[in-house]
């Protein structure tokens, strides 16, 4: 029987400050995914190993790790494209860590909410006049920024992030451009406050590697980017144009 | 809105980036060469500054300005200048598109068509400058 060495990060506060390496030599199968090698050790090797998964068809966003130093959903990565190698798997960089593969989510889920990322109306409308209608070429203005899951492997991969915490960050800045190119939407000017502060666009340095590595491919350097010019663009119109259009 | 609770400081491990972040990934390092190039683009601009202030001070000043680029230590200095240059204006006309979105009434031009029409400016930009520079 064929077998593949997954070497784990272990990381228990109660034990210990620092974390420490631990490898498995488990049976191999060419259609594993590095989240199938995870949870046959947690089931049959070491039910101690900690590791969040949830949908296991690369929905859900939430068994995104480090694999041999890249920022992957696990679901998604076949052990094939290793094997006969061995698998380093690691906790998404640039977070801490509460336990061995699990990483405090907090910091991404507080930006999120900064952002609004709903719908905002100067006014709504009243119910019996309908929905608000939208065209296929509106829809296709933000629509790929609407595939986000959330899985902040983006973050893992921007060493913008990585070096200052307090940076928006690339799917956060994303789903506001989303809703701000959304036709529905009217809270620019709010969300403007969030992205356009020293945390949000302008700390980014276009890196690009969020959307190199980003599952769904979302593009959130171009989303970021294209944030810049039209807030750019905004801000000298007000400076010309001071009575509004 | 209620803020995310995080577990108690002291129980998180709090992984710190390592100085050499850059070399770890091709892409990273790549990145660098850019960001780096730009100080090459800069330092062709303060070379030509200090021509135009040497043109200022008459034309022996100015000669000797000349002389000065003519010497194999400032020739290799720009051939390098010449090679990041380069790279610093492909990797920005690369950019473009995912940067500029054209839109003609309620249609979106394909990002192909503003990668071309960047490369276009460019080449005449770069045409007209050369025949005012050396030709002229």
């Amino acid at each position: 029987m064929s077998t593949i060495k997954i070497t784990v990060t272990r990381y228990n506060p109660e034990t210990s400050s620092e974390p420490f390496t631990q490898s498995y030599t488990i049976p191999y199968k060419e259609d594993m995914v590095v989240l199938d090698a995870l949870n046959y050790i947690k089931n049959h090797v070491d039910g101690t190993l900690t590791h969040r998964w949830s949908c296991r068809m690369g929905v859900c966003g939430s068994c995104g790790m480090m694999v041999n130093g890249d920022a992957k959903l696990t679901c998604a990565t076949f052990l094939r494209d290793y094997y006969p190698g061995e698998v380093q798997v690691d906790p998404l960089a640039h977070f801490p860590v509460i336990r061995d593969l699990v990483i405090d989510m907090s910091d991404f889920m507080d930006k999120l909410l900064e952002i609004k990322p709903w719908i905002i109306r100067s006014e709504e409308k009243p119910l019996e006049e309908g929905e608000y209608l939208q065209s296929p070429d509106e829809l296709n203005l933000y629509k790929q920024f609407s595939m986000c899951i959330n899985c902040m492997i983006c973050y893992s991969a921007c060493p913008v992030y990585g070096h200052d915490q307090s940076f928006l960050g690339p799917a956060a800045i994303a789903l506001a451009h989303r809703y701000n190119m959304d036709s529905r939407d009217e809270g620019q000017d709010q969300r403007a406050e969030i992205i356009g502060s020293h945390e949000g666009i302008w700390e980014c340095t276009f890196v690009g590697e969020c959307t190199r590595v980003c599952p769904e491919h979302v593009d959130p350097a171009a989303a970021i980017q294209r944030s810049k010019v039209q807030l750019t663009k905004e801000y000298f119109l007000s400076w010309m144009w001071p009575w509004g259009n | 809105m209620n803020p995310q609770k995080s577990p108690p400081e002291d129980l998180l491990y709090r992984p710190h980036m390592s100085f050499w972040w850059w070399l770890q990934k091709r892409n990273y390092f790549l990145f660098m060469v850019r960001e780096l190039s730009a100080v090459f683009v800069g330092l062709f601009a303060l070379i030509s500054l200090v021509g135009v202030y040497r043109l200022s001070q008459g034309e022996d000043t100015y000669q000797l300005y000349l002389n000065a680029l003519q010497t194999p230590s400032a020739q290799v200095l720009f051939v390098v200048i010449l090679l990041f240059s380069l790279y610093h204006t492909l990797t920005w006309i690369h950019l473009t598109p995912m940067i500029m979105v054209v839109r003609i009434g309620s249609k979106t031009v394909p990002p192909i068509l503003v990668l071309i029409a960047s490369y276009l400016a460019w080449i005449v930009i770069s045409l007209i400058l050369f025949y005012l520079l050396l030709v002229n």
